[in-house]
C-alpha cells in the first residue's frame, strides 16, 4: 500500500484567528489526548504524520493575504477512507476547528459527505512530494517495530544469554525464528517489495551512469539551446535585481524554536512569497516538477539527494501560486537538517527557493544561494511558522530505523546460511 | 589538554591569499593549551562598576598582559614558554554591563546572546534533570551568570595564588568574583575516567604548529575557529559589528569587503581575531562508570583475570580507545600502550574498514566525537562534512575537595569555535546525544551522553542502551546511566586585542 499527501488550505474567519490559535495550541500540547477533550490521534490507522498550521494574514509585506488554516497529512490507501476515518475519530473537535473557517458546513458529524466535500473543495495538489518509504504503511512500520522488539527481548533475556553465546549464526537465527513463531499475533510474512517500473529503472540508469547521462543530456541540451540561452540571460538580469533580505534584528519567533527537539523527529513549516511575474512562476514550477519526478522515480528509497533523514516533505503553491508552502517531517536537529540541505542538496533547494523573496544571492537559478551557509539558515528561520498541531504515528523511529526494520523483517521466514545469517545478525 | 605542537621553522602561510592570520591580535588560547603551565584557574567575575571594569580592561591591554599568539609565541616558532598566561572573555550580559549598545549586541550569535542556561539550549545540550541550569554552581540563573571569565595559568598552586592575588587587587573594586574553579594537569594527560585525552586536534590552515598525526590531516580553514577569516564554506562567519559612529577613535578594523551593500558605510568588525569560547564544568562519576563497566562485563563462569580483561575491553569498547589511548580500530583485541603513547601514530586511523563497528562500536565515544571517514558513504565527502563540525578543545581535569574528605572529579571543558550552533552544539546534539546516530536505535554516547538520569521525571532506563557488536550477535546493555553531569558554564566571546581595547575604551554609557 503506498502513501499519499493531502493538503487542505481553508480561509479562516478574520475575527476567529485568535480563537482558532488557542484551540489548536491546546490540541498540539495534548497530542496524546490525555485530557480526553481533544483528538485521539493514535486511533487513526491511516496516518503517518499530520499537522495544522495557521498561516497568518498579511505576513508578507507588499501584498495582502487573508489568514488561512493549512492541514497536511501523509496517509495510506484511498483518500475517501482516510477522510472518513479522520472525521470518525476527530468528529466534534474537527467541527470546532473548521467552525472557525469560512464556509464550513455547520454539522460535520451529522454529514460526513458534506464535510468531505468541504475539505476536498480546498484541497491543493503538491507541486513536489517526497516519501522516505513510499511502500510501507503505518501498519507495516508498527508491525516491524514489534518484531524487532520481540527479537531484542529474546536475545537480551539474561536466562538465555549464556546458551546463545556460543551458538553458530545459522543456529542462532533458527532459534530466533522459532521463538518469534510463539509470539502471539506477530506476523512473520511480509509482502515482497514492489519491483521498480521500467521508467524507474531508466531514471536510475540515467542518474547513476555518466555515459548514459552524456548520451541523453547532450542532445537534449542542444535541442533546448534556443530556449536555454535566453532563459539564462533573463535569469541573470533578474537575479542581479533580487534584493537580499536584511538580517532580521529580532530573535526568531521563540515559539518556533521552542517546539523543537523534544523527540527524535522534528517538523518544519515554511512559507515564502514567490517573486512576481510569469517568468519566475515558470522556472519555479519547472524545478518543482523535476524534483517531483525524481522523488517519484529515483529518490524513493529513504534518500532525497543525499539526505537520509526525511520521512515526508512537500512543496505546495498556495494563493494562486503567489506563495510557496513547504512542510517537512524529519529526523534529528534543525541544525543538522539545514546542514544536510546545504552540504548535500544545495542545488535542488536553491533551484526552488531562488524564485522566492529574500533568498541569499543566487547564480543561474541553481548556483550559490544555499551555500551561503549562515545566510541560508537565517533566511529559513525567518520564514518558518509555528506549527500548532503536529502528530507522528511512530515518533521514536528514524527513517533509517524504519528501513533497517524492513530489511530485518524481510527475512523472518528465510533459511539463512552461515554468511547470510551473520549479516542478518549484524542488523540487530 | 596539551596540544601536540609539532615545532617547525616553516613560515606561516596565509590562510587565504591576502588573508594572513594576525597573530599579535589573537588571544593565545586559540593556538596553545599552555601545556607547560600545568595549573590553571578560571575566575568568573561580575561587573559592579562599568567604568571601573573598562579601566581595568584598558590596563590589561596597555600592559600587554593578555597572552597573544605573537612575538616569541608566534605559532611558527612553537609554543610560548612564558611564566604565566592570561586570557579574558565575556558573556553577553558581561558585554552589556561594559556598555555595549543593543545595536551591537544583536549582531552576536543568537546562541551566545541567549546563553547556555536558556531552556532550549539546555535541551539541545542535554542539560536536564540533575544537570539542569537551576542546579548549576554558576551560570544557571540570572544571579550567578558570570560577566567575565579571566583564565590564569601558572606553574604550580602557590605561583597561581600569587598571580591571581596580583590581579585581584586591581579588579576587586570594579568586579566581584562569583565563582572560581581550578583545573590542572598534574596527572599528565589522563582524564578522570583514566583514559589518555587531548589526542585529537584540528589542523588549522596556515598554522603549521597545529599539524598533528591525524590520519586525515585535512587543514581546516581558520575561520572555523577565528572570526574574520574564511570558514569551511569559504565564507566569513557572522561576526559582531559596530556602526562607524560608535567607534569614534577608530580602534577597530573595517568589516571585510563585500560584507555590506555597496554605498553603505562599512561598519567596524568587533569580532575579527576573536572567537566564541564554550566553558562547561563537567563532573565525571568515576566510581559509577567503573561499577557499571564491571557489572556489565562480569561473568560468574570465568576467572578473575578473564573478568578483569573483559572489563578493560568493555570500557575500551565504550570509549573507542584503550586507556593508553591506543585506538580500537588499530588494536581491537588488546591494549597496545606503546601505540597509545605514540603521538605520531595514536591518531592515525579511520573507520572505513570497520563499517559494522565490530572493532570499534558505532556508538562509541570516539566515533561520535569525530566520525572521520564514515559520516556518509563516500569517505572523502565524509571527511569534508566532518570538517564543518570541529572544535578546538582546551579542557583540563579538576579535583574539588569536598567536605568529609571526598573528592569531586571532572573536566573543565573548554572549546573554541566561531559558530556555536554548527560546531559545539551540533557535536553535542547530533553526534553525542543523538540515539539515532550511525543508524542506531536508542544509544547515546555511552561516556559523555545524557543517558539515564533518575532525576529526570520522564526517563525510562530501557530507552538507554549501549550496543557492542560481537559474535554471534551483539551485546546490548540497557539502562546505561549518565556518567557526565553538568555543573555550570556559559558561552563567552573571547575578543582580539583591538576589540579588547575597544571594549575597555571610555564611553558615556
Amino acid at each position: 500500500m503506498s502513501s499519499h499527501a493531502l493538503t487542505v488550505v481553508t480561509p479562516i474567519q478574520p475575527d476567529k484567528v485568535k480563537d482558532l490559535d488557542t484551540l489548536l495550541s491546546e490540541i498540539g500540547e495534548d497530542i496524546s489526548n490525555r485530557t480526553g477533550r481533544h483528538i485521539s490521534f493514535a486511533r487513526l490507522t491511516t496516518v503517518h504524520f499530520l499537522r495544522w498550521v495557521i498561516l497568518p494574514g498579511d505576513n508578507d509585506g507588499g501584498r495582502h493575504y487573508r489568514p488561512q488554516l493549512a492541514f497536511e497529512s501523509n496517509y495510506d490507501g484511498p483518500l475517501d477512507a482516510h477522510l472518513e476515518e479522520l472525521i470518525r475519530v476527530g468528529g466534534p473537535v474537527l467541527a470546532r476547528i473548521y467552525g472557525y473557517c469560512a464556509g464550513c458546513p455547520s454539522d460535520v458529524a451529522g454529514s460526513v459527505a458534506s464535510f468531505k466535500r468541504f475539505l476536498k473543495r480546498y484541497q491543493l495538489r503538491s507541486a513536489a512530494f517526497y516519501r522516505g518509504y513510499p511502500n510501507h504503511s503505518v501498519q507495516d512500520v508498527m508491525e516491524n517495530t514489534r518484531a524487532r522488539r520481540a527479537i531484542q527481548d529474546f536475545l537480551d533475556d539474561p536466562e538465555r544469554r549464556a546458551t546463545l553465546r556460543d551458538m553458530q549464526p545459522e543456529r542462532l537465527c533458527q532459534e530466533i525464528q522459532k521463538y518469534l513463531a510463539t509470539v502471539p499475533g506477530l506476523k512473520l510474512e511480509r509482502d515482497p517489495e514492489p519491483r521498480p517500473s521500467r521508467l524507474d529503472r531508466f531514471v536510475e540508469r540515467l542518474m547513476d551512469s555518466r555515459p548514459v547521462q552524456l548520451a541523453v543530456g547532450i542532445p537534449v541540451v542542444l535541442l533546448l539551446l534556443p530556449v536555454l540561452v535566453p532563459t539564462a540571460l533573463v535569469l541573470r538580469w533578474k537575479e542581479s535585481r533580487d534584493e537580499v533580505e536584511p538580517k532580521t534584528k529580532d530573535l526568531v519567533d521563540p515559539r518556533v524554536e521552542g517546539q523543537e527537539d523534544y523527540k527524535v523527529q522534528n517538523q518544519l513549516t515554511h512559507l515564502v512569497e514567490v517573486h512576481p511575474g510569469l517568468f519566475r512562476q515558470l522556472t519555479l514550477r519547472t524545478v518543482l516538477g523535476g524534483i517531483n519526478f525524481l522523488a517519484r522515480h529515483y529518490y524513493n528509497r529513504g534518500n532525497l539527494g543525499g539526505i537520509p533523514s526525511i520521512h515526508f516533505a512537500r512543496w505546495v503553491l498556495i494563493d494562486k501560486g503567489r506563495r510557496l508552502l513547504f512542510f517537512s517531517n524529519y529526523d534529528g536537529s534543525w541544525e543538522r537538517y539545514l546542514g544536510d540541505f546545504i552540504d548535500q542538496a544545495a542545488v535542488g533547494l536553491t533551484g526552488v527557493w531562488s524564485n522566492t523573496r529574500g533568498y541569499p544571492k543566487t547564480r543561474l537559478l541553481f548556483g550559490q544561494g544555499a551555500t551561503n551557509e549562515e545566510d541560508f539558515k537565517q533566511w529559513t528561520r525567518d520564514h518558518q511558522l509555528y506549527t500548532q498541531v503536529w502528530y507522528s504515528a511512530h515518533p521514536d523511529e528514524s527513517v533509517r530505523n524504519i528501513l533497517q526494520n524492513v530489511a530485518v523483517c524481510a527475512q523472518l521466514k528465510s533459511q539463512l546460511k552461515s554468511q547470510e545469517a551473520a549479516q542478518w545478525l549484524l542488523k540487530l | 589538554m596539551a596540544a601536540q605542537i609539532v615545532t617547525s621553522g616553516a613560515q606561516t602561510a596565509a590562510a587565504v591569499p591576502g588573508e594572513a592570520l594576525e597573530f599579535e591580535d589573537i588571544q593565545g588560547l586559540v593556538f596553545f593549551g599552555h601545556g607547560h603551565l600545568k595549573y590553571s584557574r578560571y575566575v568568573f567575575l561580575r561587573v559592579k562598576d562599568g567604568a571601573g571594569a573598562r579601566a581595568w580592561l584598558r590596563t590589561l591591554v596597555e600592559r600587554k598582559e593578555v597572552t597573544t599568539a605573537s612575538g616569541k609565541q608566534h605559532p611558527g616558532h612553537g609554543e610560548a614558554r612564558g611564566e604565566h598566561a592570561l586570557q579574558v572573555a565575556f558573556t553577553a550580559s558581561g558585554l552589556e554591563h561594559l556598555g555595549v549598545s543593543p545595536e551591537v549586541m544583536i549582531t552576536f550569535l543568537q546562541e551566545f546572546r541567549e546563553g547556555m542556561r536558556d531552556r532550549r539550549r539546555a535541551r539541545i545540550l542535554g542539560d536536564t534533570g540533575g544537570s539542569a541550569p537551576e542546579k548549576w554552581q554558576f551560570g544557571g540563573t540570572d544571579e550567578t551568570v558570570p560577566h567575565v571569565a579571566l583564565v590564569l595559568f601558572g606553574r604550580d598552586d602557590a605561583d597561581l595564588d600569587v598571580f591571581h592575588a596580583s590581579h585581584r587587587e586591581r579588579y576587586q573594586d570594579a568586579l566581584e568574583e562569583v565563582f572560581i574553579q581550578d583545573a590542572d594537569m598534574r596527572q599528565g594527560d589522563k582524564e578522570p575516567f583514566g583514559f589518555r585525552d587531548g589526542i585529537s586536534f584540528p589542523y588549522i590552515k596556515g598554522v603549521p604548529t597545529t599539524r598533528t598525526s591525524d590520519a586525515l590531516g585535512l587543514p581546516i580553514d581558520a575561520g572555523e575557529f577565528i572570526l574574520g577569516y574564511h570558514n569551511a564554506y569559504g565564507q566569513y562567519p557572522f561576526s559582531p559589528r559596530v556602526p562607524r559612529g560608535e567607534d569614534p577613535r577608530d580602534l577597530l578594523p573595517e568589516v571585510p569587503r563585500g560584507q555590506t551593500a555597496p554605498g553603505e558605510p562599512r561598519p567596524k568588525d568587533l569580532g575579527r581575531n576573536g572567537t566564541y569560547l564554550v566553558i562547561r564544568k563537567l563532573r565525571q562519576d568515576v566510581k559509577g562508570f567503573w561499577k557499571f563497566v564491571e557489572e556489565s562485563s562480569r561473568d560468574p563462569d570465568r576467572s578473575a583475570e578473564e573478568n578483569e580483561a573483559n572489563k578493560e575491553l568493555l570500557a575500551a569498547k565504550l570509549m573507542g580507545r584503550w586507556k593508553s589511548g591506543a585506538p580500537l580500530v588499530l588494536c581491537p583485541m588488546k591494549d597496545d600502550p606503546k601505540l597509545g603513547g605514540d603521538a605520531t601514530s595514536n591518531n592515525h586511523f579511520e573507520f572505513g574498514d570497520d563499517p559494522y563497528g565490530t572493532k570499534c562500536p558505532l556508538s562509541s565515544h570516539v566515533r561520535r566525537a569525530n566520525p572521520r571517514d564514515t559520516l556518509v558513504e563516500d569517505p572523502e565527502e565524509s571527511t569534508k562534512l566532518v570538517s564543518r563540525h570541529l572544535i578546538i578543545r582546551r579542557g583540563r581535569p579538576y579535583h574539588d575537595k569536598l567536605a568529609g574528605g571526598e573528592e569531586e572529579q571532572g573536566l573543565m571543558f573548554v572549546a573554541l569555535n566561531t559558530n556555536i550552533g554548527r560546531q559545539f552544539e551540533f557535536i553535542q546534539q547530533t553526534w553525542m546525544n543523538n540515539p539515532k546516530f550511525n543508524d542506531l536505535y536508542d544509544s547515546k554516547d555511552p561516556i559523555a551522553g545524557d543517558n539515564y538520569d533518575p532525576q529526570y521525571p520522564e526517563d525510562d532506563p530501557k530507552d538507554y542502551t549501549a550496543v557492542v557488536p560481537g559474535f554471534p550477535v551483539r551485546q546490548r546493555i540497557s539502562g546505561v546511566p549518565r556518567f557526565v553531569h553538568m555543573r555550570g558554564g556559559d558561552y563567552f566571546f573571547m575578543p582580539g586585542i583591538k576589540a579588547l581595547r575597544y571594549l575597555g575604551a571610555e564611553r558615556a554609557r
